[in-house]
C-alpha cells in the first residue's frame, strides 16, 4: 500500500487526512446512489423520459464529483484561500449572469445552461465563502488595523442581495448563517450578539414574510397545515415504518414533485425505514461534530473559522433538508448533501467536503521528527 | 472595578483575551444547538414512524373538522346543507383488467361514456378521478362489485334541496367547499366557520313569485325576467327570483344566461316607475305642490331630441296627475324646474348612483349619464338614461314610501343594522307618494289594473323601456315591469316584477307594455302571497283608511264625468 514514509502528494495526502471524515462523505456517497435508484424513476416517468435517466446521469456525474473531491482535499491552506477568493468572485459573475441571461424554471432563475446541463453557481458560492469570510475575520482579530469585519459585511451584503434576487432565499439563509457563526467565533460583543438573535433576525424575518410573497405562502401553508407536499412527505415515514416497506414498494414518490431531490428523505423513511434515515441524520451529525472538534484543535484562528464555517454549512443543509420533510419548518426546497439528485449540489458538496478534508489534514508529521 | 461594570465590559466589547480561546469556547455554543437540532429531527422521526399508517387523505383537504354551516329560510326550512358523499377514483396502476373494471363502471357513473372511463382507468398516473360526488349508495355498489384498483374517498358535499328555488341567491360552492358565489361566498367566513345563515327569503312567498313571473313570460314568449318581494321597513328581501333559474346542485352544468342574476347583477333602464321617485322629490324640495299644475300640452324639444308621451294630452295637468297618466312630458318638465343638483342628490340619498349593497357577489354599479347635462335631467326623471339593478329600485321605493327614512336592501334575516337613521322623505311627502300609487292602480286611465286585487289597496306603478341594442334604443325590444306596494295606506311590501324582451300577443291587442306583462304577474303574487305573508284584506272605503288615499286630480275626475254622460 501507501507506506509511511511516501513523500509523494499522494502518500503526504493519505497520512494526513482525516479519515473518518472522508469515511464518512464515502458512505453518504453510496446510500445516495441507492436512495436515488429508488426515487428518481417515478419522476423521470411523470416526465416521460426514461425512468433510469436521473440514476444514469447521477452515477455521471459521481465520477467529477469524487476527482473534485481529492483535488481539492490534496491542496495547501494558501491554494485553498487562492482558490476560494478567486472562485467567489467567478460565482458572484456567473450568479449576476444567471439573473440576467438564465432560464425561469419554477418562479426562480437560478441556473446558466451549459449544454446538457444546468449549472447553479450559488452552490459553490457557498463553501468558498465561507473560506473567504473566515480568512477576512482572522486577519482583522490577528492584526487590529485590518477591517477584515468590514469586508467580510460588504461581500455577505452584495452575495445576498444577489441570492434573494434569484430569488433563492434557502440559500441566502445558508450563507448568512455561515457568516454569522463566524462572526460569533470571533469575538462579536455579546450584546451585538443578543441584539442581532433577537431583535435585528426576527425583524428580518418578518419582513420577509410579508415582503415576498412566496415565502409568505410557505409559511401559511406551514401554519394551517394541509399542504399537499409536506402532509404526503409526513405519511410516508409513517408507512415506512421503523424498518420500511423495502426498495422500490414505496407509494410517496408517485405523489412528491421532486421526490429524487428536495424530498429524497421522506422517499429513504419511506422505504428503508426510519432505523435508515436515523442512521443518515447521524452521518451528517457525526461530519459536523467532528468538524467541529477539529476546528477546537487547530491553531491558526483562520482555521478555526473556516473549518466551522463549512461545517456548519454543510449541516444545516442536512437539517433543513430533513427539517422540511419531517414537518418541522416549512417545506423548503434544498437538496441533500451527497445524497439528493442534482449536479451542481453534488460537485458543490464535493467541493466544501474536499475543502474541509484539506483544512482539517493534521500538519505533516515527519517533519517534526 | 464593579461587578456591574464587568458585566457591562463584557458585554460591549471584543473580549480581550487571544482570540483562538474566544473562538474555542464559544464553539460549545452551536455544538448545543446543533445536538438540539438533530435530536429533534430524531425524535420527529420516531414519533411520525409511530403514527397511524393507514393512507391519509393524499389531495387537498376539503372535508375539515368544522362541517360547514346550514344556509336556512326565514321560516327555517333548509337550503343549503352539508352531507356525506364520495369521490370516485381509481389507481391506473392497480386495475388488473380495465376493460372489465370500464363495465362494471359504466352504470355507477352516468355522466362518462364507456370511452371515458376506460381512457381515465389506463391514464399513466396514481390517480385518476372517476367522480367527485357519488351518492353513499352508488358508492356501496362500487365496493360491492370488488373493482381492483377503484377506490372512493369520503368528503362533505353541499347540497341543496331546493334545487332550482332562489338558486341564484343561495350560490354555489367550489370542490373545497369554498364560496363561489350567492350568500356562500359573501357568508363564506360565517359559514366556515360552522355558523349557520338565516335568510330573509320567505321560499313558499318565492316560489309563488316565481311561478307568477313565470307564467307571464311564457304567454308573452320573452327571454327572461326577474322578480323582488321586499319587506319596507326593514329592506329584508323576502323573496328573490331571476329567470331563467338552474339547479343549484348542478352550477356549473347551466349556461351563463341561466347563472346570471337579473335581480341584483342586471341593469337595466326601469322606466316610468322612476317617475315615483320624481314626484316624490318634487314634492320634498318645496318646488311643487301636488296641485301644482304641469304643462303636458306643448311640445318639448331638448337638445335636437323630442320628448313624447304615450298619450298625448289634451290639457295641462297637476303633479299627482302627470304621474297617475304617466306623462313623460310633465315629469320632464317637472325634473327640469329640480335641476340636475337637487335631482342627483336625491338619486344618491336613494342609494341609486352607487354600487348595490348585498350579502353577495353579484351586484352592479348603475350607469349614469355622463356628462349630466339638462336632458339627462329630464330623461332621468321618467327611468331612461339611468340604468339600476330591481334591487336598487325596491330599496329607493321602499324609502320613498315607508317612513321616509333610508332602506338598506339586505339578504338576512333581520335586516341592515341601521347605525342612524337618514330621513330622505316627510310624511306627508310619504303619504301623498302612497295615494298617488293606489290612483295609478284604481283609475280608468291609470295603468296597473291588473294588478288591482281586492281588499289589498294595492298602490303601484308600471314601467316599459326600450333595451339598448348596439348603444341605440331598440323599439321592438322591450324591459317591461311593474312595481308595486300594498297595503297602499300602510306599505308593508314592495313587489317588483321584470319581464324581458315579451312579445305582443294576439289578447294583448299586441301590447307588451309593463300594465299588460308585469302588472298580472304582482296581481297574481298579492293574490296568493298575502295570506302567507300575514297581509289581512281590509275596506278600503272604511273611514280609518279612506283619508289616507285622498288626491286631488280635477281634471282627470273631470274627464271620467265626461265620458259618462
Amino acid at each position: 500500500m501507501i507506506s509511511r514514509t511516501d513523500r509523494s502528494v499522494i502518500g503526504i495526502w493519505w497520512w494526513t487526512v482525516d479519515r473518518h471524515l472522508l469515511g464518512s462523505a464515502l458512505m453518504l456517497a453510496i446510500l445516495g446512489i441507492f436512495l436515488v435508484m429508488a426515487a428518481s424513476p417515478p419522476v423521470a416517468m411523470t416526465i416521460n423520459i426514461d425512468p433510469q435517466h436521473f440514476v444514469q446521469r447521477h452515477l455521471m456525474f459521481l465520477a467529477p464529483a469524487a476527482v473534485v473531491l481529492i483535488a481539492t482535499s490534496v491542496l495547501s491552506h494558501r491554494w485553498i484561500r487562492i482558490l476560494a477568493l478567486a472562485g467567489l468572485l467567478g460565482a458572484a459573475v456567473l450568479i449576476i449572469l444567471s439573473i440576467a441571461i438564465g432560464p425561469e424554471v419554477k418562479g426562480a432563475t437560478r441556473w446558466i445552461p451549459l449544454g446538457p446541463f444546468k449549472l447553479q453557481p450559488s452552490e459553490f458560492a457557498k463553501p468558498f465563502f465561507a473560506v473567504v469570510s473566515a480568512w477576512l475575520l482572522s486577519l482583522w482579530r490577528e492584526e487590529r488595523d485590518f477591517p477584515g469585519w468590514i469586508i467580510s459585511i460588504v461581500c455577505l451584503a452584495i452575495l445576498a442581495g444577489l441570492l434573494v434576487l434569484q430569488p433563492d432565499v434557502g440559500m441566502t439563509i445558508v450563507i448568512v448563517m455561515t457568516w454569522a457563526l463566524q462572526i460569533f467565533l470571533a469575538g462579536m460583543p455579546l450584546a451585538l450578539v443578543l441584539l442581532l438573535s433577537l431583535v435585528v433576525a426576527p425583524a428580518v424575518a418578518i419582513t420577509g414574510y410579508f415582503a415576498l410573497p412566496h415565502v409568505y405562502a410557505r409559511v401559511n401553508k406551514y401554519l394551517e397545515g394541509g399542504s399537499m407536499q409536506a402532509d404526503n412527505a409526513m405519511r410516508s415515514f409513517s408507512n415506512g415504518g421503523f424498518f420500511g416497506v423495502g426498495p422500490g414498494n414505496g407509494d410517496v414518490k408517485y405523489i412528491l414533485p421532486d421526490a429524487h431531490s428536495d424530498f429524497i428523505f421522506a422517499v429513504a423513511g419511506e422505504e428503508f425505514g426510519i432505523i435508515s434515515c436515523i442512521v443518515l441524520a447521524s452521518i451528517y451529525a457525526f461530519i459536523m461534530f467532528r468538524s467541529f472538534k477539529l476546528a477546537r484543535q487547530s491553531e491558526s484562528l483562520f482555521l478555526i473559522y473556516a473549518i466551522s464555517g463549512l461545517a456548519m454549512q454543510f449541516g444545516l443543509q442536512a437539517l433543513i433538508h430533513m427539517g422540511s420533510s419531517v414537518h418541522l419548518i416549512p417545506t423548503k426546497g434544498m437538496t441533500l448533501p451527497f445524497i439528493s439528485y442534482g449536479g451542481s449540489s453534488l460537485l458543490a458538496t464535493a467541493l466544501t467536503v474536499g475543502i474541509l478534508l484539506a483544512l482539517t489534514r493534521r500538519p505533516v508529521a515527519g517533519r517534526v521528527s | 472595578m464593579s461587578i456591574w461594570r464587568k458585566l457591562g465590559k463584557k458585554l460591549i466589547e471584543v473580549p480581550d483575551q487571544d482570540p483562538r480561546s474566544t473562538a474555542r469556547n464559544r464553539l460549545a455554543l452551536p455544538f448545543m444547538i446543533g445536538t438540539g437540532a438533530f435530536l429533534m429531527i430524531g425524535i420527529q422521526l420516531v414519533s411520525l414512524s409511530l403514527e397511524d399508517s393507514r393512507p391519509r387523505q393524499r389531495f387537498a383537504d376539503t372535508t375539515t373538522s368544522i362541517e360547514r354551516g346550514k344556509i336556512y329560510d326565514r321560516t327555517g326550512r333548509i337550503l343549503a346543507t352539508t352531507l356525506p358523499a364520495f369521490e370516485l377514483y381509481a389507481d391506473p396502476r392497480t386495475i388488473m383488467n380495465p376493460y372489465e373494471a370500464t363495465v362494471q363502471l359504466s352504470d355507477l357513473l352516468p355522466n362518462l361514456t364507456e370511452e371515458q372511463i376506460f381512457s381515465q382507468l389506463t391514464r399513466n398516473t396514481r390517480y385518476a378521478e372517476l367522480s367527485w360526488r357519488v351518492s353513499p349508495a352508488t358508492y356501496a355498489k362500487a365496493l360491492e362489485r370488488g373493482i381492483v384498483g377503484v377506490y372512493g374517498r369520503e368528503r362533505a358535499t353541499r347540497f341543496y334541496p331546493q334545487k332550482y328555488e332562489a338558486a341564484h341567491l343561495i350560490g354555489t360552492v367550489n370542490k373545497d367547499n369554498k364560496g363561489l358565489t350567492g350568500i356562500e361566498s359573501g357568508m363564506n367566513d360565517a359559514l366556515a366557520k360552522g355558523e349557520d345563515v338565516h335568510l330573509s327569503i320567505d321560499i313558499a312567498v318565492q316560489a309563488i313569485l316565481r311561478e307568477e313571473i313565470e307564467t307571464q313570460i311564457s304567454k308573452f314568449q320573452a327571454i327572461g325576467g326577474a322578480g323582488l318581494v321586499m319587506d319596507v321597513k326593514t329592506g329584508e328581501i323576502i323573496a328573490l327570483t331571476s329567470l331563467p333559474q338552474y339547479n343549484a346542485n348542478y352550477y356549473s352544468r347551466a349556461d351563463k344566461d341561466a347563472q346570471f342574476n337579473r335581480a341584483t347583477k342586471g341593469v337595466y333602464e326601469m322606466g316610468s316607475t322612476f317617475k315615483i321617485l320624481n314626484t316624490a322629490m318634487a314634492l320634498e324640495s318645496g318646488v311643487f305642490t301636488a296641485d301644482d299644475m304641469v304643462d303636458v300640452v306643448s311640445p318639448l324639444r331638448v337638445a335636437g331630441r323630442t320628448i313624447n308621451d304615450y298619450h298625448p294630452e289634451k290639457q295641462p295637468l297637476n303633479v299627482a296627475e302627470v304621474m297617475v297618466v304617466s306623462s313623460n312630458k310633465g315629469s320632464a318638465r317637472i325634473a327640469d324646474a329640480l335641476g340636475a343638483d337637487v335631482q342627483q342628490k336625491y338619486l344618491s340619498s336613494l342609494g341609486l348612483l352607487n354600487r348595490l349593497k348585498l350579502e353577495i357577489p353579484e351586484v352592479a354599479t348603475p350607469i349614469i349619464p355622463a356628462p349630466w347635462q339638462r336632458v339627462s335631467t329630464m330623461t332621468v326623471s321618467y327611468g331612461h338614461g339611468i340604468s339600476v339593478t330591481l334591487a336598487h329600485l325596491a330599496a329607493a321605493v321602499s324609502t320613498t314610501i315607508g317612513d321616509g327614512t333610508r332602506v338598506h336592501p339586505s339578504l338576512i334575516k333581520g335586516g341592515v343594522k341601521k347605525d342612524y337613521e337618514e330621513r330622505v322623505f316627510s310624511h306627508e311627502t310619504v303619504r301623498q307618494i302612497r295615494a298617488i300609487m293606489r290612483r295609478v292602480v284604481t283609475h280608468k286611465r291609470g295603468t296597473g289594473k291588473f294588478a288591482n286585487i281586492e281588499g289589498y289597496v294595492v298602490g303601484g306603478k308600471t314601467g316599459t323601456s326600450e333595451k339598448i341594442v348596439d348603444g341605440r334604443y331598440d323599439k321592438k325590444l322591450n324591459i317591461t315591469s311593474f312595481l308595486a306596494a300594498f297595503p297602499a295606506h300602510d306599505p308593508k311590501y314592495v313587489v317588483v316584477a321584470m319581464v324581458d324582451e315579451p312579445k305582443g300577443q294576439k289578447f294583448s291587442q299586441y301590447y307588451a307594455t309593463g300594465g299588460w306583462v308585469a302588472a298580472p304577474a304582482v296581481g297574481g303574487f298579492i293574490r296568493r302571497a298575502a295570506p302567507l305573508l300575514n297581509v289581512a284584506p281590509v275596506d278600503e272605503d272604511s273611514p280609518k283608511i279612506r283619508p289616507f288615499l285622498e288626491v286631488n286630480s280635477p281634471q282627470l275626475d273631470a274627464e271620467v264625468q265626461n265620458a259618462s254622460y
